[in-house]
């Protein structure tokens, strides 16, 4: 009986705590949800969608393929995180596949997550548009790969060791990179891509949009299997 | 106690109930992690087969776009909440209106909602948790614990293990002829 009284004493304060869970997740889904609401109308007004928000594909960005090209593919890449590593691999066999014919170019923008991974991303950012000012796109996209390829993702990269290694085997002029490197040359450049990509609506790494010949967008959020990459491709391509 | 959820279990319509209810979990969380990417392909100009045929090619990011650990946990707060739901549809049915356990369900859309908000598209800085708290600045929370939030997914599981076990035990209950 006593067992029992103990019991029933127990479950008030359960249900007190569960009741102020679901009360508290209530209150944050409203709160979310208030929260788009404002967007939308922000939206209305100005008659643009967040992903209208991207600024358009210009000199500063780095292209892999054909320039023209009617798909092209933006993404906002954190070198620390692990899903662009994965998505990285992805997109080259999506360039082996649609890129060698000129349909689909490939856009990288940055998107460092500094709440995951403090410091490194950043460097590592702006370590790749110093390659790009000494060595050119083709180096650019060399460094990105290599760099994915050695690191072992979140924020495990001796970045001391690494960046160095990498500008050495692509013969990049290290006192000149060193220079660059240590200069705030590429902060703006690169927070201008993570602003970016947060007015289109990523809210995590990878980003990416995927632009048709009309002009129509596609968001992938993440890390997306090659066979979801390829069907996005496949409809786009018929936007015309 | 086992027992008793496999005899509920091996009855078809509660095994149905079940795995709809997981199913349903399951596929909002996929589906609901890249809602703005189906609302694109659905309003292009593709055929409808391609359409749907893209819902099931999205499955496959349970694979690439979850950690192990979130795949594994939204798998089985999905299961759980089935086999939750389930157990409670049996209680209503079979007991009273008035005996049906209120704290059995909190439980259970608590073990649910915490579990959520563990989960959900793993890539990095886009757990459904760190997305709400990012509303108020408040994503630096999370670096301090040790799974950056995915044992809120674990919290989640401890629930609906306790609303599983309260629910059973009120079925078991009901099978005893009491004084």
């Amino acid at each position: 009986m006593e067992n029992q009284n103990s019991k029933t004493i127990l479950t008030v304060p359960v249900a007190v705590i569960v009741a102020g869970i679901l009360i508290a997740g209530a209150v944050f889904f409203s709160r979310l949800d208030n929260r788009e609401q404002v967007n939308i109308e922000t939206d209305k007004n100005t008659k643009t969608t967040l992903l209208e928000k991207m600024y358009p594909i210009n000199e500063k960005d780095h292209i892999l393929g054909n320039p023209d090209a009617p798909i092209k593919i933006v993404e906002y890449s954190d070198a620390e995180c692990p899903f662009c590593k994965v998505f990285h691999n992805t997109m080259h066999q999506i360039m082996n596949e649609y890129g060698k014919s000129g349909q689909v170019a490939w856009i990288y923008r940055h998107f460092p997550i500094d709440d995951r991974h403090p410091i490194k991303a950043r460097k590592e950012a702006v370590a790749s548009e110093c390659v790009n000012q000494i060595g050119g796109n083709i180096a650019f996209w060399k460094f990105i790969d290599r760099f994915f390829e050695l690191t072992p993702s979140n924020n495990q990269t001796d970045i001391e060791v690494v960046i160095p290694q990498i500008v050495k085997e692509l013969g990049i002029n290290e006192t000149t990179f060193n220079s660059c490197y240590n200069s705030d040359k590429y902060d703006e450049h690169i927070e201008n891509d993570f602003q970016n990509a947060v007015q289109t609506g990523g809210r995590g790494t990878p980003w990416s949009i995927v632009v048709a010949p009309n002009g129509k967008t596609f968001p992938i959020d993440g890390a997306q299997p090659i066979s979801v990459v390829k069907q996005i491709i496949e409809v786009a391509l018929q936007e015309k | 106690m086992f027992k008793t959820l496999k005899q509920i279990l091996s009855q078809i319509r509660y095994a149905t109930i079940a795995l709809v209810v997981a199913v349903s979990i399951f596929l909002i969380v996929i589906w609901g992690s890249n809602i703005k990417l189906i609302v694109s392909v659905f309003s292009s100009q593709a055929v409808i087969f391609e359409k749907i045929y893209f819902l099931f090619n999205l499955l496959g990011s349970i694979v690439t776009n979850f950690t192990i650990t979130s795949a594994i946990i939204t798998i089985v707060i999905s299961l759980l909440f089935g086999i939750n739901i389930c157990l409670l549809i049996y209680l209503v049915h079979f007991s009273q209106a008035g005996n049906f356990n209120k704290i059995n369900s909190a439980l259970s859309f608590g073990g649910l909602f915490s579990g959520l908000f563990g989960i959900g598209c793993a890539t990095c800085g886009t757990f459904v948790l760190s997305s709400l708290l990012g509303l108020f600045d408040l994503t630096g929370v999370l670096l301090f614990l040790p799974f950056k939030g995915e044992e809120i997914g674990f919290l989640g599981i401890v629930l609906l293990i306790f609303s599983i076990y309260f629910s059973l035990k009120k079925i078991t209950e009901l099978k005893i002829c009491k004084l």
